[in-house]
């Protein structure tokens, strides 16, 4: 299968490669399936695309790039949900929002993606109780871009 | 919209696995149980409007060319 996409082009895909969200994202029930891409290898951002829509793309991070100290015991019910057995075939990545600059980007920490990497089902999932927002801004990392974490490893497509 | 009338303690079914309870009612806030499966998420409204907005200008702020992100390599560290 091919989709095409406004930033990597005509990206050729499997069934295997795709993310499922069963329920979609939050308000955007529509959208279930999604592939992940890297910009480059180890780059501390990623893509999630939708295959369900052409042009829909969202730029992907790990929490912790935004707040060190995420709290991820939060996600303990999702986890379950998800039937997550083991902390490695759990990865956690929010969606982010580009205002022009990297250092202006904003990540949604009151709404993470957590994804089952064997199954390969995710969630959108709103942690009511932590004390996220959803526009947090990096952290640290204005000064050592060395420091910015990847967390969607696990999830290599394409 | 369906309007149904409960008293404290009283309850109303959603399907058969959606259970909402009236735990308490004082002046004009109603105290919700809710009883559903993990795979149901249960959010207050507005919690879950700011996630959709959030979602949508993560979408219309539109995501930066490979260029204009920059090399950023990320941290050693065990994974999570």
């Amino acid at each position: 299968m091919i989709i095409k996409d406004t930033i990597f082009g005509d990206i050729q895909y499997t069934k295997e490669d795709l993310l499922q969200l069963p329920l979609g994202l939050v308000g955007m029930p529509h959208l279930t399936r999604f592939l992940i891409l890297d910009f480059e290898e180890e780059h501390a951002f990623k893509a999630l695309i939708s295959t369900e829509e052409p042009g829909i793309n969202f730029l992907i991070s790990d929490p912790r790039n935004f707040r060190s100290d995420f709290d991820f015991s939060l996600l303990s019910p999702t986890r379950e949900a998800l039937k997550v057995e083991k902390d490695e075939d759990q990865a956690i990545f929010v969606l982010c929002t580009w205002r022009g600059k990297f250092e202006n980007t904003t990540g949604n920490l009151l709404g993470p993606i957590v994804v089952n990497v064997k199954s390969r089902k995710a969630m959108q999932v709103i942690l009511e109780r932590g004390s996220y927002t959803t526009h947090e801004t990096l952290s640290s990392m204005a000064d050592d871009v060395a420091e910015v974490r990847v967390e969607a490893s696990g999830l290599k497509v394409g | 919209m369906l309007v149904l009338s409960r008293k404290r303690d009283q309850r109303i079914m959603i399907g058969n696995n959606v259970r909402l309870t009236v735990v308490d009612v004082r002046g004009d806030t109603v105290q919700l149980g809710i009883e559903a499966p993990k795979e149901i998420p249960v959010y207050r409204e507005e919690i879950y409007k700011s996630i959709q907005e959030a979602n949508q200008d993560a979408l219309d702020q539109k995501m930066p060319r490979p260029e204009e992100l920059g090399k950023v390599k990320p941290m050693n560290r065990k994974p999570r």
